[in-house]
């Protein structure tokens, strides 16, 4: 599922298309355009959302540029990070020496009390496996440490990277919910939080597409706010299992061949 | 105890830091409480991990996790990056290895399934390899139907991806 570091370069138009709704700011250029070319679709809009929708669209563009710089720095660094692990370990030849030692990784997997016996490979395969996990999390965080204008990685700088990797999500209850909120508030321009009130207000299921079309900033803020809503209910796990991933349910996905996929 | 414990739970911490140097520039610096939180995210990992492993091993009724069922796992829960160097690396262990040491491991650890893994292991590899391909597609179709659902009504639709934290993975393509 999370193909990041190969970059998919199929259906670019459909990703622009997906991205849209799906991005609270893949969806401000879109928004952007509307106001630009579709001055009454501004006017139609509540009254609430248009007083704060220009301030808003506006420093949510400044800052959206700045953000897509700095998630394209991290993609290209991904890339890199990806092909590097495959030649690196292509010229591998110790396979004595490890990063990590295999004694502390097998009393780890024991301490789940159901793993009763562990081949010798399988700590082989972990030391050279958290060894990717950590470089990867490490990287993720320090993008949000650079976004910040920082040179030291803290804390909330690894909860940020949890919080938008979505493989990373078994981390959840790692980072202090604080940390969590700081990272939701850290990625939204001031200027838009008062919009929250609202959109609070609007039941999300039941907002028609022309509504939803025309008050982007409202549906920025929804992007947001359910991200803060799991977490503080604690039913993350539940909620998101059976649309994030299907195959974490019991019975196991059935293996086709499939075409290319889209992304 | 209860000391020796906490320390065995986690990986070393200097050798955590060490690794996480390596892709950090040089003027960057790491605050105590992040070298900490990266030391519970590794076990976490560990823990994670081994869990879905573990509970192939059961379903087939076998006792021991095997470096199969690591990767296995890794790539059920999306951790396609991985698994793909990892299998080159696992294949290119076996090589270098050789038979002596797996079976000389294969007599520590007492079990005779083991000795069984590396004869088959060797042969189901390359499907192996080829089921990791097929296991990163098997995921996108539910994606792909997810991300149509959005294309046909791409308002409704970014409403209900917006509560997604899929969208997370979008994000960083732009």
């Amino acid at each position: 599922m999370d193909n990041q570091g190969h970059g998919h370069g199929q259906n670019p138009s459909m990703g622009i298309v997906g991205n849209g709704p799906q991005l609270p700011y893949g969806s401000n250029p879109y928004q952007a355009s509307h106001i630009t070319g579709s001055p009454g679709m501004v006017v139609a809009s509540p009254g609430t959302i248009q007083s704060t929708g220009q301030p808003a669209a506006t420093q949510l563009g400044q800052h959206q540029l700045a953000y897509q710089q700095q998630q394209q720095q991290l993609q290209q660094r991904l890339q890199a990070f990806w092909a590097n692990q495959y030649q690196e370990i292509k010229k591998v030849t110790d396979f004595k020496n490890h990063s990590l030692p295999l004694a502390r990784i097998k009393k780890i997997m024991k301490a789940d009390e159901d793993v009763r016996m562990i081949s010798a490979e399988a700590p082989v395969i972990f030391a050279r496996a958290c060894e990717m996990f950590i470089l990867e999390l490490t990287l993720r965080s320090w993008n949000h440490t650079e976004e910040n204008k920082r040179r030291t990685l803290q804390k909330n700088d690894i909860a940020a990277a949890i919080t938008r990797t979505d493989i990373f999500d078994f981390l959840v209850d790692i980072v202090p919910r604080e940390d969590l909120k700081d990272e939701v508030l850290a990625s939204m321009p001031r200027g838009t939080v008062p919009v929250t009130g609202p959109a609070e207000a609007l039941p999300y299921c039941y907002i028609p597409p022309q509504h939803a079309q025309q008050v982007g900033a409202a549906g920025v803020m929804m992007g947001n706010k359910p991200v803060m809503d799991p977490y503080a209910q604690q039913s993350h796990p539940y909620n998101m299992a059976p649309q994030m991933w299907p195959q974490l349910l019991p019975p196991p996905p059935p293996e086709q061949q499939q075409s290319s996929p889209d992304q | 105890m209860a000391g020796v414990r906490e320390q065995d739970q986690y990986m070393p911490i200097a050798n955590v830091i060490r690794i996480m140097r390596r892709i950090l520039p040089a003027h960057a610096k790491i605050s105590d409480d992040a070298k900490e939180t990266i030391q519970e995210c590794v076990s976490e990992y560990i823990s994670f991990i081994t869990a879905e492993a573990n509970e192939r091993c059961q379903r087939e009724q076998r006792k021991t996790v095997t470096a199969e069922d690591v990767l296995w796992a890794m790539e059920k829960l999306g951790f396609d990056n991985y698994a793909h160097p990892l299998s080159l690396y696992l294949h290119r262990y076996r090589k270098t290895e050789g038979e002596p040491a797996s079976a000389r491991r294969a007599s520590a650890s007492a079990s005779p399934s083991m000795q069984m893994h590396p004869r088959t292991h060797p042969h189901s590899h390359p499907p192996n390899y080829s089921h990791h391909g097929f296991g990163m597609f098997d995921f996108d179709p539910s994606s792909q139907g997810f991300y149509r659902d959005d294309a046909s009504s791409s308002g409704s639709g970014g409403f209900v991806a917006s509560f997604d934290p899929y969208a997370n993975i979008k994000r960083d393509p732009l």
